[in-house]
């Protein structure tokens, strides 16, 4: 009769821990049917007596279940799967420190005494169950939003891992003996892990690629923004401009001198005070044919507006800076553009010029911030973790300094004169 | 006597400029005449190929021709690599940066300010004019490397030191408020250089005024910005 107990203590501890490892919905139904699994394996292992056989009915007969309730296979194999490993291992550890507390030396000495093997077994349970609660609420917190768990190549790679994992752990409870069998498990299951570790990797490189072409998209979403902008701006100002003529044309037709004369001091040159102010700068990004590239200037330039930097862009032609990875190239103009605009807005005069040129036999890419000191030590300001800005700062440069070293088509000229501060990249075909 | 060329194809612009050139070379009494004032490009590179030396040339940047100001400026240079260009240019066209490091322009006048106009060709003339003057004196003192189409011109005495990079022939040049990379060797490096600057190891050429400390156990040089140079064995003797 005691036996039922042990079978049931037995198959309620993997039942615990499934319950904090799946998603369970509707937790009325799953008890129904976890009553019904109890009563199905207890009638099995009367007829099979076999609690080698009893591990895998257990599994098999709840895999089914959960499959009931939610028809998700994938997930509920990577759940019971990962339950039966959790539970085996645990089983050992717990075995192994009772027998050390009691003092104990064989398992069959526990086995013997019923009542200790009771409180033993129910000891176990507890602690299952509070722990894979822990172990759950542990996980969720920290985000399974990774894509990379919905992948369905990983599942199944997942899945034949745990299983074999699985067998390995069973079988080793249950034999004796090592040999060639535990070999080959051993190198098949490092043979799927390493295999699902190449489709992390993978899945976590496509991962950063969607994030690159969102900032992209953003980037550019900004920059047309502002070309509709200075596109409206050029709009109201023809039309005053239209007006103004006609206006003159009026006073041309009556011979009107004085009129007109008049009318020119009064409108004409204040007009073309607000002509001049109209922004052409930000056109010339037309000319950068690397979208990247375009975008990522195009947001700086429109920050460093907003924070009252005056910013001159002169991209007199069209140019395209092929000889270098478009990732090195985005990142050190990135970090000479942010170095520049944070500068700048300490001084007085908040001015930026932005210039990519090209030379006879080379491209050039011009900053130039105006700076708040006359003299700098250029040197240290390359050096890593120096910053004028305090501390956790001063990255930057020392960052640039090791991407321009990958290239030896590639130099940098920095010069420090009449409070401004330049910086000159010359770059040469490969 | 140098020669000064107008390129513009605006006339009312171009004779604005020519009189206030003329009315400069008078007043200031420069060794300058008035070379060529034409709407044609072509016309003054042909000029400037027939009658040589050295010039000072007012470009507008819209030529509405061919070729716009700042190619024909490219054009002039490589006749004339020491002659001063200025651009005409209008507030929308001015690309500061492209005059001065694309085609080392001297200077770029507005001309949408059309009462300053006349003002500042007569500035530009009179620092071109300073400038031919007064060119030659200081040659001695400076470092000239030319290297791969770049040019690099420093006075010796703001050289701090030399270092070669990991990159192949990229040699670093530390200065009073500048750093500047190219390449080279230091071989012809160290040929161009007077006796205040030290080889002392195979990566390092050091300028002795910036020498703050010198440590020969550890074979090392503390230079005054913060730097800090090896020293080779055979590197030692040079320093006293």
């Amino acid at each position: 009769m005691i036996v039922y107990f042990y079978l049931i203590l037995s198959i309620l501890a993997y039942i615990l821990v499934l319950y904090n490892f799946t998603e369970i919905l509707n937790k009325k139904r799953f008890i129904q049917g976890a009553i019904l699994c109890i009563i199905f394996i207890s009638l099995i292992y009367d007829i099979f007596q076999s609690v080698f056989i009893l591990g895998i009915i257990v599994f098999i007969s709840f895999l089914v279940l959960l499959i009931a309730l939610n028809h998700n296979v994938f997930t509920n194999c990577i759940s019971c799967v990962l339950s039966m490993i959790y539970l085996l291992i645990c089983n050992q550890i717990f075995g192994r420190v009772t027998l050390l507390l009691i003092g104990a030396k064989r398992y069959a000495m526990i086995g013997n005494k019923p009542y200790v093997r009771l409180i033993v077994m129910i000891i176990f349970d507890i602690v299952l169950f509070l722990t894979s609660m822990v172990i759950r609420r542990y996980i969720s917190r920290n985000g399974t939003e990774l894509s990379i768990v919905k992948n369905r190549n990983f599942k199944f790679w997942a899945i034949l891992f745990g299983l074999f994992l699985f067998v390995g752990i069973y079988t080793s409870i249950h034999t004796t003996e090592v040999g060639i069998f535990d070999v080959v498990m051993y190198i098949i299951g490092s043979l799927f892990f390493i295999i699902l570790l190449y489709l992390m990797y993978t899945s976590s490189i496509k991962e950063e690629k969607v994030a690159r072409k969102q900032l992209e998209l953003l980037q550019l979403q900004t920059y047309t923004e502002n070309l509709e902008y200075i596109y409206n701006d050029m709009r109201k100002v023809r039309h005053d401009y239209m007006n103004v003529l006609a206006s003159m044309v009026g006073y041309m037709e009556e011979r009107d001198m004085d009129g007109l004369i008049d009318f020119f001091d009064h409108n004409v040159l204040a007009f073309t005070h607000e002509m001049k102010s109209l922004d052409f700068q930000l056109v010339r990004l037309s000319n950068i044919k690397q979208r990247e590239l375009k975008g990522l200037i195009a947001i700086k330039i429109v920050k460093a507006r907003e924070a009252g930097i005056n910013v001159s862009i002169d991209i007199a032609e069209q140019i395209e800076i092929t000889e270098l990875n478009p990732i090195d190239i985005c990142r050190m103009i990135g970090i000479l553009l942010d170095n520049a605009i944070e500068a700048a807005l300490e001084t007085k005069q908040k001015t930026l010029q932005l210039g990519l040129l090209i030379k006879k036999n080379s491209k050039l890419i011009i900053i130039i911030n105006s700076c708040k000191e006359e003299r700098l030590n250029i040197f240290q300001l390359y050096q890593k973790g120096y910053s004028t800005k305090g501390d956790n700062r001063g990255l930057g440069l020392s960052n640039l300094k090791e991407i321009i070293s990958k290239y030896s088509n590639c130099d940098m000229e920095t010069v420090v004169e009449n409070y401004e501060f330049k910086q000159i990249m010359e770059i040469r075909p490969c | 006597m140098i020669n000064i060329y107008i390129c513009e194809d605006n006339q009312e612009q171009l004779e604005k400029v020519k009189k206030a050139v003329l009315d400069t070379v008078m007043i200031e009494d420069m060794d300058m005449k008035l070379a060529l004032a034409t709407k044609n490009p072509h016309a003054i590179l042909d000029d400037i190929d027939e009658k040589g030396g050295t010039g000072i040339y007012f470009l507008d940047v819209d030529l509405k021709t061919d070729i716009n100001g700042i190619q024909l400026a490219e054009k002039i240079r490589q006749r004339d690599p020491s002659g001063f260009v200025i651009f005409i240019t209008t507030h929308a066209e001015l690309s500061y940066l492209t005059f001065k490091y694309k085609v080392e322009a001297l200077d770029y006048i507005i001309k949408d300010d059309f009462d300053m106009v006349s003002k500042r060709v007569r500035e530009c003339l009179m620092y071109a004019f300073k400038s031919f003057a007064s060119s030659g004196d200081d040659r001695g003192e400076v470092f000239y490397i030319h290297t791969k189409d770049k040019v690099v011109l420093i006075e010796y005495s703001k050289i701090i030191c030399f270092e070669t990079s990991p990159t192949i022939h990229k040699i670093t040049l530390y200065a009073e408020n500048r750093q500047i990379e190219f390449y080279s060797n230091m071989k012809d490096i160290e040929d161009k250089l007077d006796s205040r600057f030290i080889r002392c190891h195979r990566s390092y050429i050091v300028n002795q005024d910036y020498i703050k400390e010198v440590d020969k156990k550890k074979r090392m040089i503390y230079l005054k910005n913060g730097q800090s140079c090896l020293i080779s064995v055979r590197g030692l003797k040079y320093i006293k």
